[in-house]
């Protein structure tokens, strides 16, 4: 329901906004008109900014230099006499600075956060410096780009400008929304339970460049189209910066905040040379500006965005679920089966020779004080430990040299112990990118439900980390995964919620076939929800078998409570 | 009755989550070793952070001797005489052992007092605090404890990862280091080994303070301890 | 002549080799990537060559200079230390940029913006080597960067203020639980910055292209050297620093290597960062 109604409001805002340009073009005088395509080229740059920095929380300092390359392409192509026109040449434009954008992506899978900038700050001083010797092609012989004979006048051009952003708005807000969209916020925010989610991280990160870079690049281009030549000065390092700052004061993946950056770029020098002060003014605000929006930890365009879903009206609350026996269960053939798996990390050897199964359906416990080597155990079994010895069986298949998405993908899930939940998304977004929308949205709602965990639309930013980790737990399962390894899922729930949350998880196989491996401290919980348990310390298995049994071992209270002195 | 060193009146321990832990009171006497268990969650590591600065209280008071700590810095309240050991061997990796005592000790002579309790540490002293094994480790942030002349210490789950023997060889210092006149707060999963060296234990369980008290009754009633303890 | 172009490009490679140990410094003890490092100089420098225009001698403008730069440094730490002190490095060092913007647009609003002229501190050359001159000024930023270098090292190893300094990087918090005055010491790391590069950037500002943009950006080089040395290790910042500017230096001497000279250096930072975490597949902290 809230799809189509987005989809409606979309159409409506670009059916408002496109009147409003034609408006504009007809009452502007000619120097703002000519002031306001300069605006709306910035703002596809600073759209296109806003995707890798903002959505997917990568630094790229150089985002002018990309525009430089688009700007380059249609200058290149109209200097040999390329064949096609300027908008042909606007679309080549935007191909070859997505490659590039792209290429530029390449280092940043190995490099994260400061390391990254400053490689895109020094591709920017590069590309600037090569560009002040050699100058855009056709400068020295003053050759200039014609506008396409539609758009030749300034009006024209302002509507294409208009157009083209109007485009790109609605693309990338659906691309936001959706599963790459999701994609991107999810690797900013945590590249593990990316991963985890059965998502290729690498992937993400190259699209995010390359959207970017595209993005620059046309915007490049309509400068060129504008003014009929480039010049390096627009494109410099200095412009790279001031953009990035305020694409951190403005969130601006979202496309009206990126819209009012482009107004602001070009209005606030503007103001201040009305007003007879140097326009110097500008980079000013923007920088006073840029630190009070990073020591305050708030954008505008985030706000502007909280206003509007607070005024939305939420769905009307359906009725609590207790039993869900209508979810098929798939078919179980799924087993892990762990024969003397040794982990060491360095000379210290924090799995010794561990052997554990689990057959289909059951939920077993396992259970150690801290520092045993739990989590390590859940580690190897995903992928994220490749340096193992011993023998990972997943269904009949050996796993011990397969990537943690593909493990993912195969069935085979876990969740973490710390906070992997990003507060970027809704729930639907999150759920359906974790799940790989292996299930209906109906049943993604009433799964939802079942857990008590709130609904599709609701942010994550606004949920405490108890129901967060919870649901992880029902993202995961919307995947139908074979297995499910829960890294202390009760952590941070109490009382009541917490014996709910045992009889939830008591229904889990029955009801969505899947098994589970279960880390707990909480040895009511282990009590109350496993079949049988394995007790571990310092890497050994010390005990395993039916749960009361191993409960009441000797050695196992010795492990937990130290022996009786 | 002797005054307690370090008193604690009504506090809160929150978390972002919500409150942990509320309507605490506390005593500890100089000299005297408080044991303090429970099961894993319950909020034992919150209540020393939140004791120590880490976070702030939710509601409630925190005074040592006459001066209030509630509102001070971590910084000011390790001026006023709290240490805290953090759980999971909190050195500094990249110091040596000696720079590691030093910085708390300062002179050389307390560095030697420090060290004379941990004689296997004489021949490590230059080594990287990270290239040392778990329990030279433990014996590093001891070390540095005692050359900071708190009155109170806060001992975090000193056991946590080490072997049982030299956990064994550890305890005895904490009974010598309350023995000196500090207050000694001990943390730790290890139960009846805590409650051995402890004079006063206090239980946490459900969210509350389950039992507070000499640790000899816990001592006397194993079935009573485990019923606590695990549920 | 490749050898002279070497030793000239060696007086800018002693500014980017202190500027990187600055970085360096300031990466490992406080979590920070601090881009204003040569905007912060070029505003002292400013401010003295403004002392001297009305009248001021040589030794009181270089005076206030250093302070200015000293001060401007200790306020963007204040900034820093106060409302990002729980913040990641990125935001961290996002804020330095808004810095380095906001001393580029207020030294064009102070001081105008054509390129100013400076007075030399340092001038005439050392010795001559055959047909190969050494001037005052590369001796002096050469023997700058290495004392500075060394006493960096010095003072981290071997004194009490290097240990408490090596202890807050490691565990911030540990640190602050044993008593320590971390914003003490972490602003003072901030303020000396601002004092040496200040220094150093009036020392070589007079033989530079000296407008406002070009001394700030003068920072992309050191961080370039910084990151070469992957912002841990005092020496390799020393050497990437001299490296690069001696090898600015050579390629400037050889026709036909405009677009190399801008992008080689880059190219073989990326390609050394890359080689040495070929290994790490997930991110750390995440």
């Amino acid at each position: 329901m809230k799809r189509v109604n987005g989809a409606a409001w979309v159409g409506g805002i670009a059916v408002l906004a496109s009147v409003c340009g034609i408006l504009a073009s007809m009452i502007l005088p000619s120097y703002y008109l000519y002031l306001s395509i300069t605006a709306i080229s910035v703002a596809v740059i600073l759209l296109g900014l806003g995707l890798v920095s903002g959505a997917a929380g990568m630094i790229v300092l150089c985002q002018m230099s990309l525009a430089a390359v688009g700007a380059w392409v249609v200058t290149w192509l109209n200097a040999s006499d390329a064949p096609g026109s300027y908008l042909i040449w606007l679309l080549l434009a935007t191909l070859v600075s997505a490659l590039v954008g792209g290429i530029i992506g390449g280092p940043a899978l190995r490099l994260r956060g400061v390391n990254l900038a400053v490689i895109t700050l020094g591709f920017a001083a590069a590309v600037s410096g090569t560009l002040v010797k050699f100058q855009f092609p056709g400068t020295m012989t003053g050759q200039r780009v014609a506008r396409p004979d539609l758009f030749v006048s300034d009006q024209g051009f302002f509507l294409l400008c208009c157009g083209i952003f109007i485009l790109c708005a609605i693309v990338t807000h659906f691309v936001l929304r959706g599963r790459l969209g999701s994609g991107w916020h999810m690797v900013a925010f945590s590249e593990r339970a990316t991963a985890a989610s059965g998502h290729n991280v690498a992937w993400l990160k190259l699209t995010a460049f390359a959207v970017s870079g595209g993005l620059a690049g046309l915007g490049g281009g309509l400068m060129v189209g504008q003014v009929g030549a480039a010049y390096p000065g627009s494109f410099g390092v200095v412009q790279s910066l001031a953009l990035y700052l305020l694409c951190l004061i403005l969130a601006a993946q979202y496309f009206e905040a990126a819209l009012i950056g482009g107004i602001m770029w070009v209005f606030i020098p503007e103001l201040f040379k009305q007003a007879g002060i140097p326009q110097d003014w500008g980079l000013i605000v923007f920088g006073i500006m840029g630190i009070q929006a990073l020591a305050s930890g708030t954008t505008i365009g985030g706000g502007l965005r909280g206003l509007w879903h607070r005024a939305e009206v939420p769905n009307a609350d359906s009725a609590p679920i207790h039993d869900v026996d209508w979810i098929r269960p798939i078919a179980t053939s799924g087993v892990l089966d762990v024969s003397g798996l040794s982990v060491s990390f360095g000379a210290l050897k924090v799995l010794n020779d561990v052997n554990l199964t689990v057959n289909p359906g059951e939920i077993v416990g396992l259970i150690g004080p801290n520092g045993a080597g739990k989590s390590t155990l859940i580690d190897a079994l995903t992928g994220f430990n490749p340096r193992h010895e011993g023998v990972l069986k997943f269904g009949n298949h050996h796993i011990s040299a397969i990537s943690v998405p593909r493990l993912a993908q195969a069935g085979l899930r876990r969740t973490f112990q710390q906070d992997r939940v990003p507060g970027a998304l809704t729930v639907g977004q999150y759920v359906d990118l974790v799940s790989n929308n292996a299930s209906a949205t109906d049943e993604v709602a009433r799964v939802l439900a079942f857990f008590d965990a709130p609904r599709r639309n609701h942010p994550i930013s606004g949920i405490d980390v108890g129901t967060r980790r919870l649901l992880e737990i029902v993202a995961h399962l919307c995947a139908r995964p074979q297995i499910l390894l829960l890294d202390e899922p009760a952590a941070g729930l109490t009382g009541d919620v917490r014996a709910r949350f045992a009889r939830q998880l008591r229904k889990v196989p029955a009801t969505f076939g899947t098994s589970i491996l279960l880390i707990e401290h909480d040895l009511n919980l282990v009590r109350d929800v496993c079949d049988r348990i394995y007790a571990i310390d310092f890497g050994h298995v010390i005990a395993s078998g039916p749960t009361q049994e191993v409960l009441g071992n000797a050695s196992v209270r010795a492990a937990y409570m130290g022996a009786v002195a | 009755m002797t005054a307690p060193l370090l008193s604690v009146v009504d506090l809160t321990v929150a978390r972002a989550a919500g409150p942990l832990l509320e309507g605490l009171n506390i005593n500890l006497t100089a000299g005297e070793v408080t044991a303090l268990i429970g099961v894993n969650g319950v909020g034992k590591t919150s209540l020393l952070e939140t004791i120590s600065g880490i976070i702030p209280a939710g509601a409630g008071t925190i005074t040592l001797g006459q001066t209030n700590l509630t509102r001070l810095s971590r910084a000011k309240r390790a001026h006023a005489g709290l240490t805290l050991v953090e759980q999971g061997r909190a050195v500094f990796p990249s110091l040596t052992v000696r720079e590691n005592i030093l910085l708390t000790a300062r002179t050389q002579s307390v560095l030697d007092e420090a060290l004379a309790l941990f004689p296997e540490l004489k021949k490590r002293l230059h080594s990287p605090a990270n290239l040392l094994s778990g329990g030279e480790q433990q014996m590093v942030t001891l070390a540095r404890a005692i050359a900071s002349r708190s009155k109170v210490l806060m001992i975090d789950e000193m056991s946590l990862g080490l072997a049982p023997v030299v956990f064994q060889r550890l305890l005895p210092v904490v009974a010598q280091i309350a023995a000196s006149g500090v207050a000694v707060l001990l943390v730790e999963q290890f139960v009846h080994h805590a409650l051995a060296v402890s004079q006063q234990a206090i239980v946490i369980a459900g969210g509350r303070v389950a039992y507070q008290g000499p640790s000899q009754e816990l001592r006397d009633q194993p079935e009573r301890l485990t019923g606590l303890y695990l549920g | 002549m490749l050898l002279q172009g070497a030793l000239s490009g060696l007086a800018l490679g002693g500014v980017y080799a202190i500027m990187a140990v600055s970085l360096v410094l300031m990466a490992r003890l406080i979590r920070v990537i601090n881009f204003a490092v040569a905007a912060v100089g070029m505003f002292g420098a400013y401010a003295a060559q403004a002392v001297v225009q009305v009248g001021g001698g040589g030794i009181t403008a270089l005076i206030c200079g250093a302070l200015i730069g000293a001060v401007i440094s200790l306020l963007i730490g204040l900034i820093i230390t106060t409302w990002l002190a729980e913040a990641d490095v990125g935001a961290r060092s996002a804020t330095t940029v808004g810095a380095l913007l906001l001393l580029l647009s207020l030294s064009f609003v102070l001081f105008g913006t054509a390129p100013m002229a400076f007075r030399p501190i340092v001038t005439g050359s050392a010795f001559t080597i055959g047909s190969v001159v050494i001037s005052n000024i590369t001796l002096t930023l050469l023997v700058s960067a290495l004392l500075i270098a060394a006493a960096a090292k010095a003072v981290l190893t071997f004194t009490m203020i290097g240990t408490q300094l090596r202890a807050i990087s490691d565990r911030p918090i540990t640190a602050e639980l044993l008593g320590l005055n971390v914003a003490a010491l972490t602003l003072s790391v901030w303020a000396l910055s601002g004092l040496i590069v200040t220094l150093v950037i009036m020392v070589v500002a007079p033989v530079q292209t000296s407008d406002a943009s070009s001394l700030a950006l003068l920072v992309i080089p050191a961080t370039a050297a910084a990151l070469f040395a992957q912002f841990q290790r005092l020496d390799l910042a020393l050497i990437g620093g001299l490296g690069l500017g001696t090898m600015q230096g050579i390629l400037a001497q050889m026709s036909g290597t405009q677009v190399l000279r801008d992008w080689l250096p880059l190219l073989l930072i990326l390609c050394l960062l890359l080689w040495a975490q070929r290994r790490e597949t997930w991110d750390e902290a995440r």
